[in-house]
C-alpha cells in the first residue's frame, strides 16, 4: 500500500466522517426497502456444518417480500459483486417471507482449493428481497423484481442483493458480538419502552441546527469481549475491529457508524416524524463477520 | 524542448554585487576623501556566444580579460591573459567590446582604467543523470597590471583597479541533448511559479505531456503512463517515494537543486527500468566563495539552510526542513472529535561535503532522508465503508549516503562513480490492516564517456540497483485490474509475509555520432536483470536531431524510437505477495518533432509520440487459489498517441513563461479478447500558460492558467449489498471510464516582493491558487446505495504566504 494510498484513505475517511462526501440523506435512514444485516449463529463454521441465517429487513412501505437465498462457493472474487457473479445457481431458492436460510457447508469446501488459499475457504450466501415476483435475469444483477401491480420491473435501487459470508474453517470459532445494553441520554433504556421527544424544526440534515433540549444521546455498550483477539490455526495474528451501525426511520443521527469502544452518537427527531413513531436499529458488527442487533422505538409529539 | 534547471542568463548584477563584496573597502569610499577612487561599475553585460564545436564536444574554459576602459565607460582594448583557447578566446573578445561600464572615477571625475575580467564557459546539461553542471571557478590569481595609457589621457588619470576583485561573468551554453526531448526548468522559475508553491516536482506538472492531478496527489503521469512508470532520481539515486505524504511536497527540497530534468519518453540508455518518463534532480554543490544561508516559513512548513567553503577547495551544505501543519490541523482535527496520537508531520534533510581532489576530479559525500507520520484515531468510521475508522496512520523514511567522484581522465574522457546505500522503511495501519516494510538498499552506478573521434562519443556505464527486503501485511485481497473497489471492512484478510534480495544490475552503451553539420546520431542500448521475475531484457534505442538551420535562428528535426521495459511492482511478482512468473512491462516509444527558435528568446517545440504498450502486468482476483489472493499475468496491452506543443519565452529577462499544450489519449485493455478503453488517467486536452514578469523595485507577479478535460471515471449501475461490512459494492459499467467529469480551469496568481540589503535578501510572496474559486470537479461521490451521484469538487480559493531570507 503506497503512501499516496494511505493518505488518500485517511482524507477520504475524514471527509466522510466529517459529512463531505455530498448533499445525500444519510444511509442511517431507513425510508424503503433494506436487509440492514444478515447473522449467522456461526460465522465460521466446519465443513459439512449446519448453518443457520437470519436477516434483519425493513420494508417502511410494508409490503409483502419475495426472498431469494443461493451460495457460491469459494468465489475468485471476495468482494460480494464476485460472489453474486459466482452465484451456483443450482442452490437457488425462491420464496415468500423466507427472511431465513439454513444449508450445510459442503464437505470438500477446504480441501477443493489449495493448501495456500485454506485460511480464505469461504461460502457467500447471496440474498434478495423483493417487494414483487422476483425470477433470475440477465444483466448486471442476475435477478428481475416485477411491481406487482404495474407489472414492470423495477429499478435496482428497489430491491436488494445482498451477500453473507461464512467462513469454513476446522479449528478457528468466531462469535458474534453482543450488545449489553442500550441507553437514553446516559441511563437503560429497555426494548419496551418508547421514548418520547419533541421535533426540532429542521428538515434538512444538520444535526447541529437542533437545540440541546431536542439532541438525545444513544449509546450501545458493546462489552470488551466482543472484540475478539489471538491467533489462528494459521499462525495469523487478529484483533477484531469492533463498531455499531444506527439505523433509524426518521431523524438525524450525529454519527451513522462509531466504534464499539465509544458507542455514543446523538440523535433528533426531525420536523417531518412529528406524530410519528420512529423506529431504530443498532446494528454490532466485528470485521470477521460477526453481527448482532437490537430495536427501539421513539414517539416524536406532534408539533 | 529542454528547460534546464541551470540558468542561461544570470543576472549579473549579483555577481557583481558579490565582487563588490570582495573588494577592499577602501576602493568604496565615496566623497570621505577628495582624492577617493570609484572603480568602473559593469553598466551593460553581454553574453558571448557560446563556441558551437565546442558545446557540441561539451567542452567548458575560462577566459580571463584585462580590459582598458575609457571615461566614457567603454572598453578601449581588451586583452587575454589567462587563454581559454582560441574558440573561447574569441568570442570572449568579442563581447568584451561590447560591453558598457560606469566609467572610474577619482574625486568625482571620470578617468580611464584597467581592470581584470573574466568569462567562465560552463555547460548547463551534464552527460549523465545526476551530476551537477560545473560551478564557476573561485576567482583566479590576481595578476598586478599597469596603468592604462592612451591617447588623451595620462597615467595620473587612470586607475590601476588590480586590487579590486575579478568581475566575473559566467556564461552557460545548452548542450545539444542526448535525447529525443529533455526538459528543463530554472530554479529561479520554479521558486516562483504560481500554484507550485515553489515546488519542483509539483512544477514538472505544468509542462507538456504531464497530466493534472487533483488535489493532494503524488501521481505523474507522462504521456498517458501509469504513476508507478515514471521514475524519479536525486543525483542518480531512485527515490521510491518522491513527495511527503504522497503528494504535499517533494522530499527533497527545491533550494538544494542545480536543476531538474524532464525526458517525457525515448530517454537514453542511461536509464532503465521505468517505461514512463524520467526525472532526474541533480543536487547543486555548495558555494564556494562564501557562507550563505536561506531561512524560509510558509504555511506548509520551515526551511533552514546553510552552505559555504572550508577551505579553497571543499565546501558543505547542510539543509534541513519540518512541517508545522501539525501545529495547527492537531487541533482542528480534534476538534471533530478525532483522536490525535500523532499529528501528520513530515521532515527531510540534506548534508553535504564535497572536495577538489585535483583540477579535474571532485568528490562529494552526500547525506539525505526524508520521514512522514502521523496516527489519528477515527471514532466515527464512514458509513460507506466502516473499515475506514479506526487507527489509522503511517510512518514512511527513507535515508541515503552517497559518495560521488567525478573524473575528467582527459581532455576527451570523464568518468563518474556513484554509489549510495541506506534504507526505507514503511508502517501503514488501518483499523485491523496493516503493511510493514523495510528495505535495505545500495544504488551505484559507473558512466565512462570517451571521445573517439572528432564526431564520435561512446558512453557506457554499468548500474546496480539491489537491497534485501522484508514485508509483513494483514490487509485484505489487493483488487484486480478492472474491478471496483470494494469496503475492507470485512473483507477476508490475507497475513503475509515475505522477505528476500533482489537484485536488478544494469549496463548500457550508446554512440554519439555526428557524421555531419547539424546531424546526431544516437544508437544505444540497454541491457537490465531483474532477480524478481528473473528476466534478461534488451532495449535498443536510436535518437537523431537534424539542425537543418543554425543561424540567424535554429531549427532542429528531432525523432527517436526505443524499447523500454520495466520490472513488475514487488507486490505483483513477489512471494507470497505476487505471481512468481510474471514477467517485465514493456514500452516501445516513437517520437518525431521539431524545434524552432524564433529570436534569442523565444522557442517552439512541436512533437507527436505513439507508445504502443505490451505484455502489461495485470491482476485477477483468485481468492481460491492465489496466495495473496491476486493473480498477476502479463496480458494487458495499451497504447498511447498525442501531440505536445511547448511555446516558451525563455527566463533571464523581466518576462519568462511558457503556453505548454498537449492533446492526447491512452487506452487500456486487460486482454487481447477485450476492446480498447480510456486509461483511468487519461486527460485528452492539457493546456498550462505561465507568465512571470519582474516589475523591478523588488516586486515581481505571476499568474498560471490552467485548462484539463475532466477525468474519466465509470458509472455505476448499481450495487449489491456488503451484509458483513454494513455497506455496498458498487456494480461498474462494462464500458470502463465511459464517462468524464466536466473539465478543469483555474487561475493561479502569485507575487513577490524583494528586499535587498547589504548581505542578505528578504522576500515575501504571497500564492493564490484557485483565484475565482472555481468549483472544479474531481470524481463522483454517491449516496449509500450508489442509486444517486454528485460530482465532490476539489481545492477552492486556497492562498498561501511564505517569508524567506538569503544570505
Amino acid at each position: 500500500m503506497k503512501a499516496g494510498h494511505v493518505v488518500a484513505i485517511a482524507a477520504a475517511a475524514m471527509a466522510f466522517a466529517s459529512g463531505c462526501g455530498g448533499d445525500f440523506d444519510p444511509g442511517s435512514r431507513v425510508t424503503d426497502l433494506r436487509v440492514l444485516a444478515v447473522r449467522a449463529d456461526a460465522p465460521y463454521a466446519v465443513p459439512g456444518q449446519n448453518v443457520h441465517l437470519e436477516a434483519l429487513a425493513v420494508d417502511a412501505k410494508e409490503r409483502e417480500l419475495t426472498w431469494a437465498w443461493g451460495l457460491c462457493i469459494n468465489p475468485a472474487s471476495s468482494t460480494a459483486p464476485g460472489c453474486v457473479a459466482a452465484l451456483d445457481a443450482s442452490t437457488l431458492i425462491i420464496e415468500s417471507g423466507k427472511s431465513t436460510f439454513d444449508f450445510a457447508l459442503p464437505d470438500d469446501v477446504i480441501t477443493s482449493v489449495p493448501a495456500a488459499a485454506e485460511p480464505h475457504a469461504s461460502v457467500g450466501a447471496v440474498v434478495v428481497v423483493c417487494p414483487g415476483a422476483l425470477s433470475r435475469h440477465g444483466g448486471f444483477l442476475p435477478f428481475q423484481c416485477v411491481d406487482p401491480a404495474e407489472g414492470r420491473a423495477l429499478e435496482a435501487d428497489a430491491f436488494v442483493v445482498g451477500v453473507k459470508r461464512i467462513f469454513a474453517r476446522t479449528a478457528d470459532k468466531n462469535d458474534n458480538p453482543v450488545i449489553a445494553q442500550v441507553r437514553w441520554d446516559g441511563a437503560d433504556w429497555p426494548q419496551a419502552e418508547v421514548k418520547e421527544v419533541v421535533a426540532c424544526d429542521e428538515s434538512g440534515n444538520d444535526y447541529g441546527a437542533c437545540t440541546a433540549n431536542e439532541q438525545h444521546v444513544i449509546t450501545v455498550d458493546v462489552p470488551e469481549a466482543s472484540s475478539e483477539s489471538g491467533v489462528d490455526s494459521f499462525g495469523a495474528a487478529f484483533r477484531e475491529q469492533v463498531v455499531v451501525q444506527y439505523y433509524a426511520t426518521e431523524g438525524i443521527f450525529e454519527h451513522d457508524v462509531r466504534l464499539a469502544s465509544d458507542a455514543t452518537t446523538g440523535w433528533v427527531a426531525r420536523r417531518a416524524a412529528a406524530g410519528r413513531t420512529v423506529q431504530m436499529w443498532f446494528v454490532v458488527r466485528d470485521d470477521r463477520g460477526g453481527v448482532a442487533w437490537d430495536e427501539r422505538q421513539v414517539r416524536v409529539a406532534t408539533r | 524542448m529542454p528547460v534546464t534547471f541551470s540558468s542561461r542568463r544570470r543576472c549579473h548584477a549579483a555577481l557583481f554585487t558579490l565582487a563588490l563584496l570582495f573588494a577592499p573597502p577602501s576602493v568604496f569610499a565615496q566623497g570621505a576623501h577628495s582624492d577617493a577612487l570609484v572603480p568602473p561599475r559593469l553598466l551593460e553585460t553581454v553574453e558571448p556566444d557560446y563556441p558551437l564545436q565546442e558545446k557540441t564536444r561539451g567542452e567548458t574554459a575560462t577566459v580571463v580579460l584585462t580590459l582598458e576602459i575609457d571615461d566614457g565607460g567603454r572598453v578601449e582594448r581588451a586583452i587575454v591573459t589567462n587563454s581559454g583557447g582560441a574558440s573561447f578566446d574569441a568570442a570572449a573578445l568579442e563581447a568584451a567590446a561590447r560591453l558598457r561600464f560606469v566609467p572610474a572615477a577619482r574625486g568625482g571625475r571620470a578617468i580611464r582604467s584597467k581592470i581584470p575580467f573574466q568569462f567562465a564557459f560552463t555547460l548547463s546539461t551534464t552527460p549523465d543523470a545526476g551530476a551537477p553542471a560545473p560551478h564557476p571557478s573561485s576567482a583566479p590569481d590576481k595578476s598586478a597590471v599597469g596603468p592604462a595609457t592612451g591617447a588623451g589621457g595620462s597615467a595620473a588619470d587612470t586607475a590601476d583597479t588590480a586590487s579590486s576583485a575579478f568581475v566575473d561573468i559566467e556564461v552557460r551554453g545548452e548542450r545539444a541533448p542526448r535525447e529525443t526531448t529533455k526538459r528543463v526548468l530554472e530554479r529561479s522559475e520554479i521558486l516562483t511559479m504560481p500554484g507550485t508553491g515553489g515546488d519542483a516536482l509539483h512544477a514538472v506538472e505544468n509542462l507538456p505531456g504531464v497530466a493534472r492531478t487533483s488535489g493532494i496527489s503524488s501521481n505523474l503521469i507522462v504521456r498517458g503512463s501509469g504513476p508507478q512508470d515514471t521514475g524519479v532520481f536525486a543525483d542518480g539515486v531512485w527515490l521510491v517515494n518522491a513527495f511527503h505524504f504522497g503528494g504535499i511536497t517533494s522530499v527533497v527540497p527545491t533550494e538544494v537543486l542545480e536543476r531538474l530534468d524532464f525526458y517525457p519518453g525515448n530517454f537514453s540508455p542511461e536509464y532503465g527500468r521505468q517505461m514512463g518518463g524520467i526525472i532526474d534532480l541533480g543536487i547543486r554543490s555548495p558555494r564556494q566563495d562564501r557562507f550563505g544561508g536561506l531561512l524560509q516559513f510558509d504555511l506548509l512548513d520551515g526551511r533552514l539552510l546553510a552552505e559555504g567553503p572550508l577551505g579553497p577547495k571543499t565546501r558543505v551544505l547542510v539543509a534541513g526542513r519540518r512541517s508545522w501543519v501539525d501545529a495547527w490541523l492537531g487541533p482542528v482535527l480534534r476538534s471533530t472529535g478525532t483522536g490525535v496520537s500523532v499529528a501528520p508531520a513530515y521532515y527531510d534533510y540534506q548534508a553535504m561535503i564535497e572536495h577538489d581532489l585535483s583540477s579535474s576530479t571532485k568528490a562529494r559525500l552526500l547525506f539525505f532522508g526524508a520521514d512522514d507520520r502521523f496516527l489519528l484515531t477515527i471514532r466515527s468510521p464512514s458509513s460507506d465503508d466502516p473499515g475506514l475508522g479506526g487507527e489509522i496512520g503511517q510512518k514512511e523514511s527513507f535515508v541515503r549516503l552517497q559518495a560521488r567522484l567525478d573524473s575528467r581522465l582527459s581532455e576527451r574522457a570523464r568518468f563518474i562513480n556513484m554509489v549510495a546505500v541506506g534504507t526505507n522503511g514503511a508502517h501503514f495501519a488501518l483499523g485491523s490492516n496493516h503493511v510493514d516494510g523495510t528495505y535495505k538498499v545500495i544504488d551505484s552506478r559507473s558512466d565512462l564517456r570517451v571521445e573517439l573521434a572528432r564526431s564520435v562519443t561512446a558512453v557506457a556505464g554499468v548500474a546496480l540497483l539491489a537491497g534485501h527486503y522484508d514485508v509483513s501485511l494483514r490487509a485484505p485481497q489487493r483488487q484486480g485490474d478492472g474491478e471496483v473497489p470494494a469496503p475492507i471492512f470485512a473483507a477476508p484478510k490475507y497475513t503475509l509475509a515475505g522477505a528476500g534480495m533482489l537484485w536488478r544490475p544494469g549496463a548500457y552503451a550508446m554512440l554519439e555520432l555526428a557524421p555531419g553539420a547539424g546531424l546526431k546520431l544516437l544508437p544505444g542500448l540497454r541491457v537490465d536483470y531483474s532477480s524478481e521475475s528473473a528476466q534478461w531484457t534488451f532495449d535498443p534505442r536510436f535518437t537523431a536531431r537534424l539542425d537543418i538551420a543554425r543561424t540567424p535562428l535554429r531549427t532542429t528535426l528531432k525523432g527517436g524510437v526505443g524499447a523500454f521495459h520495466q520490472p513488475p511492482q514487488p507486490f505483483e511478482s513477489l512471494a507470497p505477495f505476487g505471481s512468481p512468473s510474471v514477467k517485465n512491462n514493456l514500452a516501445i516509444h516513437y517520437s518525431l518533432g521539431i524545434e524552432q527558435q524564433l529570436s534569442r528568446e523565444v522557442e517552439i517545440s512541436l512533437e507527436g509520440f505513439y507508445k504502443d504498450l505490451r505484455e502489461l502486468v495485470v491482476g485477477r482476483s483468485k481468492t481460491s487459489s492465489a496466495l495473496g489472493g491476486t493473480e498477476y499475468t502479463n496480458t494487458g496491452e495499451g497504447r498511447t498517441f498525442g501531440t505536445e506543443l511547448l511555446a516558451r519565452f525563455k527566463p533571464g529577462g523581466r518576462f519568462s513563461g511558457f503556453v505548454a499544450y498537449t492533446m492526447s489519449r491512452s487506452e487500456r485493455r486487460i486482454d487481447a479478447s477485450r476492446a480498447f478503453s480510456i486509461f483511468d488517467f487519461d486527460q485528452t486536452h492539457i493546456l498550462n500558460a505561465l507568465a512571470s514578469y519582474k516589475l523591478g523595485r523588488g516586486w515581481s507577479v505571476g499568474a498560471r492558467f490552467r485548462y484539463v478535460t475532466g477525468n474519466p471515471y465509470t458509472p455505476y449501475v448499481g450495487a449489491v449489498a456488503d451484509l458483513d461490512a454494513g455497506a455496498y459494492a458498487p456494480l461498474a459499467s462494462p464500458f470502463a471510464n465511459s464517462a468524464r467529469v466536466a473539465p478543469f480551469h483555474s487561475l493561479d496568481l502569485r507575487v513577490d516582493k524583494t528586499w535587498t540589503f547589504a548581505s542578505w535578501r528578504l522576500t515575501a510572496y504571497l500564492d493564490v491558487r484557485n483565484t475565482y474559486n472555481r468549483q472544479n470537479p474531481e470524481a463522483m461521490t454517491y449516496n449509500y446505495n450508489y442509486s444517486q451521484s454528485q460530482t465532490l469538487a476539489g481545492l477552492p480559493f486556497l492562498p498561501i504566504a511564505g517569508v524567506r531570507g538569503e544570505l
